[in-house]
C-alpha cells in the first residue's frame, strides 16, 4: 500500500475508546467511531444516548475523559475548539447560535472572516471589502437565503436561521461538518428544503449527521450508527440498521413507524 | 431591548458633522454675548465625551459594562500631574528629572494607561457578566484609595498644577485654545474608533457581544481580541484624563472614583452605545443639565435621574436614536406600512 493510499484509507475523523462521564453517568462510553472521506454519516439515538455530548466533544466545548479524537490523522482531543474550527472542524448547533444583531450577510462574512486567517484588521471598512462579501454571497446563494441577505438575523424566520446556520458552517470550508439536528423545529416544508439542500451536499462534504428525522436520516446517510446509553450498539448502511433487531428492540420499535 | 435589538435603528452619521460644526463655533459665539465660563463648560463636556468615547468602544459594541474606567482617566490626569510637580520642585522621580512638557508627559501618560489596561484587562476579561463589572469596580476603587493613600501627591486633596503645561514651548495662551485643543483631539478619535468598529477587528469584538459560542465556534477565540479593544479604550480614556490635567490644572482622587466611572457609563447610553459619537451628545447633555439644573434646584440629581430613565425606557438607543424612535412610530395609520 503506498503512503497515498494509506492517506485515502484513512477516516476524516476516527473516535477511539472515547469516554466522557458526568459523576456517576457515563455520556459517552468506550466510543469507536468513524467517519469517512466524503460520507454523509447518520448518528441517531434515543433523547439521552449521547448525541449532542459526542459532537460538542468532537467539536472541543466538551473535554473527553478518556480516549481519542483523530482528525486527518492528527490527534485533537485536546486542541482548543477554535484551532479545530481552524482546522476545518465546522458544527451547526442544536438550538440556533447566530450573530443576532448582525445581518444575514455579515453573519456569513463573519464566518468568511474568520477562516481568511487573523482578524487584527484596524482599517479598511469590511463593508466594502470584496474579499469577504462575494464568497458570502455565494454561500447564501447556495442555501436559498439571497433574498434576506440583508435582513437581521434575528428578523427572520427560524427556518432561514437554520439555513444560515449551514450557511457559515461552509464559509469554513470545512473538512468535517458536525450538523447537529439541522432540521429541529422545522415544519415540514422547510425541513423538505433543507434535505434537498443537504442532498447538493453529498460526496463534496464529510458530514456527521445527528438528526431525529428518521425520514432525513434514512434518504441522506451512506451510513448509519445507532447510539444508545453511550455506546454505539451498530454501524452499517441504511437498509442494514432498518432491518437491524437489535436497533428495532433499542430505538425504532417504540416509534410508530 | 438588548442591545441587537437596539441596532435595528438607524441612526445616520450625518448629525455627528453638524455637531462638531456647532461646537467649532462656539468661540465665536461665545466672545459675542457668551463668556469665558461658556467655553470651560463645553471644554469640561467634550472631555468628559472623549473618555465616554473610550469606554462606549468597549461597552457599545464589545458589550462590556467596565466601571474602572476612571481609573484609566485618573492614570492620565496624574501621570502628567505628577511629571509636573517634579519639574516644579526641580527634584527627580525614580531617578528621572519631571517635566511640564506634554511631548513628554503626554505620551507616557499614554503609555502608563497601555500597561495598565493590560495587566488589568489580561484579568477582568477572564471573567463575565456581573463579575466583570464587579472586578472592574474593585480595580477601580484599588487605585482610587492608593492615590488617596499617597500623600506625596496630596492624598485626598489632590494635587495643583503650579508650572504651566505646554507644548515644547508652546503654551495655551486661552480657554479657546485649549478648547480648540479638545476638540481636534475628541474628532480625530471619534474619526478612528469610527474607522476601527468597521473593521474586521471590529467585527470581532462586536461579534463577541453578539454570541462567543458561535464566534469560537467558527474558530476566533475572542480574548486576545477583547483584551487589545480594552487596551485601546483605555488609553483612548487616558488622552482625556490628560486633556483634564491640562484644562483644570488640578487633579484629585475624586477624578478617578468609580462615581466617575459610573457617569461615563451615564453619558454613553444617555447619549447613544451604537454609534462611536454617541456619548459626545450624550456629554453634552450630561454638563448642560448638571450646570442649568444645579442652579434651579440642589435635588438636580433627582431630576435627572428621573430624565436618564424617561430617555432609557423611551429611546432605548439613547439621545441619539430619539429620531429614529420617532419614525417607527406608527401614529395611528394603520396604513403606513
Amino acid at each position: 500500500m503506498t503512503l497515498n493510499e494509506k492517506i485515502e484509507k484513512e477516516p476524516v475523523l476516527r473516535l477511539a475508546g472515547l469516554t466522557k462521564r458526568f459523576g456517576g453517568i457515563i455520556a459517552t462510553d468506550h466510543l469507536d467511531f468513524d467517519v469517512r472521506a466524503g460520507e454523509i454519516h447518520g448518528l441517531i439515538g434515543p433523547n439521552g444516548a449521547g448525541k449532542s455530548t459526542l459532537v460538542a466533544q468532537i467539536q472541543g466545548n466538551l473535554r473527553p475523559d478518556e480516549g481519542s479524537i483523530i482528525f486527518e490523522g492528527r490527534d485533537i482531543t485536546v486542541e482548543a475548539p477554535h484551532r479545530r474550527a481552524k482546522l476545518g472542524v465546522a458544527r451547526s448547533f442544536q438550538i440556533t447560535s447566530v450573530f443576532m444583531g448582525f445581518t444575514m450577510l455579515a453573519n456569513v462574512m463573519m464566518a468568511v472572516q474568520a477562516q481568511a486567517g487573523h482578524s487584527m484588521w484596524f482599517w479598511k471598512n469590511t463593508s466594502m471589502d470584496s474579499s469577504l462579501i462575494d464568497p458570502a454571497m455565494e454561500l447564501l446563494e447556495l442555501v436559498g437565503l439571497t433574498r434576506s441577505a440583508q435582513a437581521l438575523a434575528q428578523n427572520v424566520s427560524y427556518g432561514e436561521r437554520r439555513q444560515l446556520e449551514l450557511a457559515m458552517a461552509l464559509a469554513m470550508k470545512p473538512k468535517l461538518l458536525l450538523l447537529d439536528e439541522p432540521m429541529a423545529g422545522m415544519g415540514r416544508q422547510d425541513g423538505g428544503r433543507m434535505i434537498s439542500l443537504l442532498e447538493t451536499l453529498k460526496g463534496r462534504y464529510s458530514i456527521l449527521l445527528v438528526e431525529h428525522d428518521m425520514d432525513a436520516v434514512f434518504t441522506l446517510s451512506d451510513r448509519i450508527s445507532v447510539l444508545v446509553a453511550g455506546r454505539c450498539i451498530a454501524t452499517g448502511s441504511p437498509e442494514k440498521i432498518k432491518s437491524d433487531a437489535g436497533v428495532r428492540d433499542a430505538y425504532l420499535g417504540h416509534k410508530s413507524t | 431591548m438588548t442591545l441587537s435589538s437596539v441596532r435595528q435603528l438607524v441612526v445616520p452619521n450625518w448629525p455627528v458633522l453638524l455637531i462638531f460644526v456647532l461646537l467649532a463655533l462656539a468661540p465665536v459665539w461665545s466672545m459675542y454675548g457668551g463668556s469665558d465660563f461658556t467655553i470651560r463648560l463645553l471644554t469640561r463636556a467634550l472631555i468628559l465625551a472623549l473618555a465616554a468615547v473610550g469606554l462606549n468602544f468597549v461597552l457599545g459594541f464589545g458589550g462590556l459594562v467596565s466601571l474602572m474606567h476612571a481609573s484609566f482617566f485618573g492614570v492620565g490626569a496624574y501621570t502628567v500631574a505628577i511629571l509636573a510637580h517634579h519639574d516644579f520642585n526641580g527634584d527627580t522621580l525614580f531617578g528621572l528629572p519631571g517635566t511640564s512638557n506634554l511631548l513628554v508627559s503626554g505620551p507616557a501618560a499614554v503609555f502608563l494607561a497601555l500597561v495598565f489596561a493590560v495587566a488589568t484587562g489580561a484579568l477582568v476579561l477572564r471573567t463575565k457578566g456581573a463579575y466583570f463589572i464587579m472586578m472592574t469596580l474593585a480595580l477601580n476603587q484599588m487605585l482610587f484609595f492608593f492615590m488617596i493613600a499617597l500623600q506625596q501627591y496630596g492624598g485626598e486633596d489632590g494635587m495643583q498644577i503650579y508650572l504651566p503645561l505646554h507644548l515644547s514651548g508652546y503654551e495655551f495662551g486661552s480657554d479657546s485654545a485649549i478648547y480648540y485643543t479638545v476638540l481636534i483631539v475628541l474628532a480625530f478619535f471619534v474619526f478612528l474608533l469610527s474607522r476601527l468598529v468597521c473593521s474586521r477587528f471590529g467585527n470581532v469584538i462586536r461579534a463577541s457581544s453578539e454570541n462567543e459560542e458561535r464566534l469560537t465556534a467558527i474558530g476566533i477565540s475572542p480574548f486576545h481580541y477583547k483584551l487589545v479593544a480594552f487596551t485601546i479604550s483605555g488609553a483612548v480614556t487616558a488622552v482625556a484624563g490628560v486633556l483634564w490635567a491640562i484644562s483644570q490644572e488640578y487633579v484629585s482622587p475624586a477624578d478617578l472614583s468609580w462615581i466617575r466611572s459610573a457617569d461615563l457609563v451615564v453619558i454613553a447610553v444617555l447619549g447613544g452605545l451604537v454609534r462611536v459619537w454617541g456619548p459626545l451628545v450624550g456629554a453634552l447633555v450630561f454638563v448642560l443639565a448638571e450646570y442649568f439644573l444645579s442652579d434651579i434646584t440642589v435635588y438636580w440629581q433627582l431630576v435627572f435621574g428621573l430624565g436618564i430613565i424617561a430617555v432609557v425606557v423611551l429611546f432605548p438607543g439613547g439621545m441619539l436614536s430619539v429620531w429614529a424612535t420617532i419614525r417607527k412610530i406608527n401614529w395611528g395609520r394603520a396604513h403606513d406600512a
